[in-house]
């Protein structure tokens, strides 16, 4: 062995920077947001406490070694999908969706737990020498549970978080990727026949890349009918629907087009950040008034905040600090000897990159709003401390990348 | 490490989940560039002068016709007082709205309740939403508003829609009323469609068909300055335009509604329903003491809601539906109807002789009639409402037959027609019995009192007029339904029927609709006689415990094909024969009799009906079940 034992694997030291920076640029932003009249002033000390907490909660999961959540990972994700089945049933609703279980001080959001459990049970399942069809398909089943438990609350945006994982960790543990995109068609298919209101686009796209992947007999024959059934049952499913069931299930996909809350708050944010320009208005001189009609703007529309009190030079830190942040991850998971840690790596990080990506593109307009909070950076309790976790569970990986 | 044989193919497959991260960022990138640099200017100004401000584009409710297309409801403009909050960043104004003092002050202006107005605009501080202060206001509130206007930043007279009831008092409890949602309502949704100031169907078609009625509002984008004023519309977020609420056509027949209402209109308290017996619809609904549907658009006093809700005759129950009385003699048509049914008796079976009563167990169970009805056959029976007669009959019968006639007659349960809060009445069954007395501590004593329709036998006006609509189709069940046809909605189309009907020979048919015609032409109802046409039906007096007796009639008419069937029940006036069967009389005079010259037809008058009675505090405990 040439590896010197002098040079025990430490923590990620950049994965641990951008982390802490970014948990200090949410703790400013979440004072000077909350700094306003009519606003609850002071959520930064308890957001202060809260990070503390989940600093406490990474280290604890970082010092036990990863075997252990190997193990236990069929007990957690069973603990998570009973949690969700009792949000459905008992839990507290807030702006019409139930998604929190109320533990007398603190409200508890199980689709977060959730979320780590079937990392952990995904990457049990993928961690063999190769991924087979039969050992990969049952898979399914185990997203496609929590999926649907989340999306009932309603929550869809946490709830594609799910097949997200999936298909970002069925990659890394080796199907080619042609066959994991011809896989996901029909998911295209419904995405673009809602989103168009035509079949052209998806046949199109569909013998594009027919032509690249060029797949098996059976696969194609399979996955042909798949999306045939789907593109015959779909426009007639819907002309079977009445104008308001139509209207509920647009509102459920693009809750934008609900033009008195999400629609409103998207143009105020636009607003925010535009009106920030290159450098912004400083620190604590937000005086765009649009977000104070936000009542989420310390925590889902955080990032409007940071866009229009330190500009774009700020809001780019962000980005490279978030950047930063996942690439390191996708490193660790490269450079991992486990199967298992491997695999985790990837999903917590996918998870961390989606939830990232749905709040930032909303902020600045640019997909739905969904009611996500920005990792690290949006005031909640619950939140802080599973991003905590899901660190703590990366540095884990750092600290033994050597174990097989 | 070294010998992993994925370790190659993996490296690429790391390229790739880096690439779509970069990717990631560098898109959100080109969105900030252009936000915060190609677009800086203008949203810059946006945000320096002016503010961007949601208006509301209320869509208009359906409106509510009869089978005709008279209106019966619809949306009328009216001006509310309102507040637009300011955003909290346009400090002084906004600090001003915060102000205690300047609520009460606005509270004193718009003359309401302090705490109302301060939670009003507490909420439409915290959400940003413009909140309705006062709906309908009157002239002086609109002029005192006006008038003071600079000093009350975010206060404004706008144009709301109010549901208006052209015909007032008519048909209320059928229709319903809408009111505005409270926030407890608010919190108790999941679905996020309604805000505060929203109007919600509160009884009647107004609630079972809001989801129809309601519509969609729509939205548009507003820039205004400093002081609230509109200045132009956002480019960025075209309006969104209203999608009305769709229009209703109910089975209603205003004519009939009309010379129900009239006739109707000297009872304090009781219910009435006319229906077409051959599809179920309603042809009319009234209950008494009724209420005028506009006082809830214009607001209410507390005061005068107290007096609604709570006063002792209480308006707003829907009788005809939500009361639940003691069938009475009403129920020997179900009795018969079994009885022949299951082969216990023939029209012409005469049992033991009426001598104004009969022994049973030691006790002594009188007839209505003490003089005795002597010896009579089955239709004979039903004509004079023999109790003796009906006794025996009971107890030939049992307990389980009789029970599964009334059921299969849609009594005991929910009719299921489309409107709310609809009671189920009660039927009892022996397992009811062994609940409620002890299993082998009641005996077929009781059978004497269901035969004739009273013990614990509950029935709403509504199942009394679906069992007398079954009879006349000869035993086939009807689902009473209100609306005929949701406009803009092809295939409405009313559900199925919950009960099972009544299966019996045309012979046990023709016999009862004989019996139920010899009732009106010679028997106990003769009041309900109609020159021209043939009328059948059966009175009922039903004792109960709070006061005289509830007076019972139902008919239908006319008697070769039968078109409409009335029941109604009139709260402790006395007999059926006395005080409910000239009601129906008179509404069939009014239908069918055509009207002369010396008579003045009431079609195009609006009915004269006295306003809500004087609360009683003695009534309505037979409501209770």
């Amino acid at each position: 062995m040439r590896i010197s034992r002098l040079h025990m694997p430490a923590i990620d030291v950049p994965l641990a920077f951008a982390a802490i920076g970014l948990v200090v640029v949410g703790l400013l932003t979440v004072y000077s947001a909350t700094s306003v009249p009519g606003a609850h002033h002071g959520l930064w000390t308890r957001q202060l406490a809260w990070a503390i907490g989940a600093f406490g909660a990474a280290c604890l999961v970082a010092s036990i070694p990863f075997r252990a959540y190997d193990t236990l990972a069929w007990p957690l994700y069973g603990i998570s999908l009973l949690l969700l089945v009792l949000v459905l049933v008992m839990g507290t609703s807030a702006l019409g969706a139930k998604r929190w279980l109320d533990l007398g001080p603190v409200k508890f959001q199980p689709s977060e737990l959730a979320k780590i459990a079937t990392v952990l049970v995904l990457a049990r399942r993928f961690d063999v020498a190769k991924l087979t069809p039969s050992r990969a398909f049952p898979a399914l089943l185990v997203v496609l549970v929590p999926f649907v438990l989340v999306a009932k609350e309603p929550d869809l945006g946490t709830a594609l978080s799910f097949p997200a994982i999936l298909v970002a960790m069925v990659f890394w543990a080796g199907l080619p990727a042609g066959n994991l995109l011809l896989g996901l068609s029909p998911v295209m298919n419904a995405v673009l026949f809602f989103v168009t209101g035509s079949l052209w686009w998806f046949v199109g796209l569909f013998a594009l890349l027919v032509a690249f992947v060029r797949p098996k007999l059976p696969l194609l024959i399979a996955v042909l009918a798949l999306n045939g059934a789907l593109a015959y049952g779909l426009p007639h499913l819907w002309n079977h629907l009445a104008d308001y069931q139509k209207r509920r299930i647009e509102t459920f996909l693009n809750p934008g087009n609900d033009p008195y809350g999400a629609g409103y708050q998207i143009i105020q944010s636009k607003i925010a950040i535009g009106s920030g320009g290159v450098t912004g208005k400083g620190y604590l001189k937000g005086t765009q008034k649009a977000l104070a009609f936000l009542p989420m703007r310390h925590t889902d529309f955080i990032y409007s905040v940071v866009g229009e009190e330190l500009g774009l030079v700020g809001a780019l830190t962000v980005v490279l600090l978030y950047a930063l942040l996942i690439l390191r991850g996708y490193r660790l998971a490269l450079r991992a000897r486990s199967g298992f840690a491997s695999l985790m790596a990837v999903g917590l990080v996918t998870a961390l990159f989606y939830h990232i990506m749905v709040n930032m593109l909303m902020t600045i307009g640019w997909a739905p709003v969904t009611g996500l909070p920005l990792p690290l950076l949006s005031y909640g309790g619950t939140a802080l401390i599973v991003n905590g976790i899901q660190l703590g569970l990366l540095q884990n990986v750092a600290l033994r990348r050597r174990e097989s | 490490m070294l010998h992993d044989p994925r370790t190659e193919p993996r490296e690429r497959r790391f390229a790739v989940l880096a690439t779509v991260a970069i990717a990631g960022f560098a898109l959100v990138a080109v969105g900030l560039l252009r936000l915060q640099v190609t677009d800086h200017a203008q949203y810059e100004e946006l945000a320096k002068e002016n503010r961007v401000r949601l208006e509301v584009l209320r869509a208009p409710r359906g409106a509510i016709y009869d089978r005709h297309g008279a209106l019966l409801a619809d949306s009328a403009p009216s001006f509310g007082i309102v507040f637009r909050p300011f955003p909290a960043e346009s400090t002084r104004l906004a600090r001003i709205t915060h102000d205690p003092a300047w609520m009460t002050r606005v509270a004193r202006l718009v003359q309401l309740d302090t705490l109302d107005v301060r939670q009003r605009v507490t909420f439409a501080n915290r959400s940003g939403q413009t909140a309705v202060l006062r709906r309908d206001a009157p002239f002086d509130v609109r002029a005192a508003v006006e008038e003071s206007r600079a000093e009350l930043p975010g206060i404004e007279v706008q144009v709301e829609p109010i549901r208006h009831y052209p015909h007032g008092i008519l048909a209320a409890h059928l229709l319903g009323y809408a009111g505005e949602i409270t926030a407890e309502e608010l919190d108790a949704r999941t679905d996020q469609t309604y805000r505060m100031g929203d109007l919600i169907g509160r009884t009647g078609v107004e609630r079972s068909y809001e989801d129809i009625l309601r519509g969609h509002d729509g939205a548009e984008y507003v820039v205004v300055n400093a002081m609230g004023r509109r200045v132009s519309t956002l480019s960025e977020g075209p309006p969104l335009p209203p999608t009305p609420g769709h229009d209703l056509v109910l089975t209603l027949d205003l004519k009939v509604q009309q010379a129900l209402e009239n006739a109707m209109a000297k009872v304090d308290r009781g219910a009435a329903v006319a229906l077409d017996p051959r599809d179920g619809g309603i042809l009319a609904l009234v209950s008494r003491p009724a209420y005028d549907p506009n006082e809830f658009s214009h607001g209410l006093s507390p005061e005068r809601w107290q007096a609604l809700s709570q006063g002792g005759t209480n308006p707003l129950l829907d009788r005809a539906i939500q009361g639940v009385y003691p069938p009475g003699s009403t129920f020997k048509v179900v009795t018969m109807t079994s009885a022949l049914a299951h082969g216990v008796a023939t029209p012409d079976t005469r049992q033991a002789p009426c001598l104004g009563g009969m022994n049973f167990g030691g006790r002594w169970f009188s007839c209505w009639d003490h003089r005795g009805h002597g010896s009579l056959d089955f239709l004979g029976a039903l004509q004079k409402s023999c109790d003796v007669y009906f006794y025996q009959i009971g107890l030939k019968l049992g307990l389980p037959r009789l029970e599964e006639t009334a059921r299969g007659f849609g009594l005991g349960d929910r009719t299921g027609v489309d409107l709310p809060q609809e009671r189920r009445g009660l039927v009892p069954s022996t397992a009811y019995y062994d609940r409620h007395r002890g299993v082998g501590r009641w005996g077929p004593g009781l059978m004497l009192n269901l035969a004739i329709g009273q013990g614990e036998l509950l029935v709403t006006p509504l199942q009394l007029a679906v069992m007398l609509a079954e009879v006349t189709q000869n035993g086939r069940a009807v689902r009473p339904h209100i609306v005929e046809q949701v406009r803009g909605v092809r295939e409405y189309r009313p559900a199925r029927p919950v009960q099972s009907g009544v299966s019996a020979s045309q012979g046990t048919w023709d016999a009862v609709k004989t019996a139920l015609r010899m009732v009106v032409e010679g028997g106990t109802a003769n009041l309900a006689r109609v020159p021209g046409i043939g009328v059948a039906g059966k009175t009922g007096t039903s004792q109960n415990p709070h006061g005289k007796d509830h007076a019972l009639f139902v008919c239908y008419a006319p008697t070769d094909h039968p078109e409409i069937v009335l029941a109604m029940v009139i709260e402790n006036v006395g007999h059926g024969g006395t005080f409910a069967a000239p009601i129906a009389g008179q509404v069939l005079r009014e239908l069918y009799v055509p009207p002369d010259t010396t008579r003045h037809t009431p079609l195009e008058r609006r009915p004269e009906i006295p306003r809500v009675a004087v609360p009683d505090s003695a009534a309505e405990d037979s409501l209770a079940d």
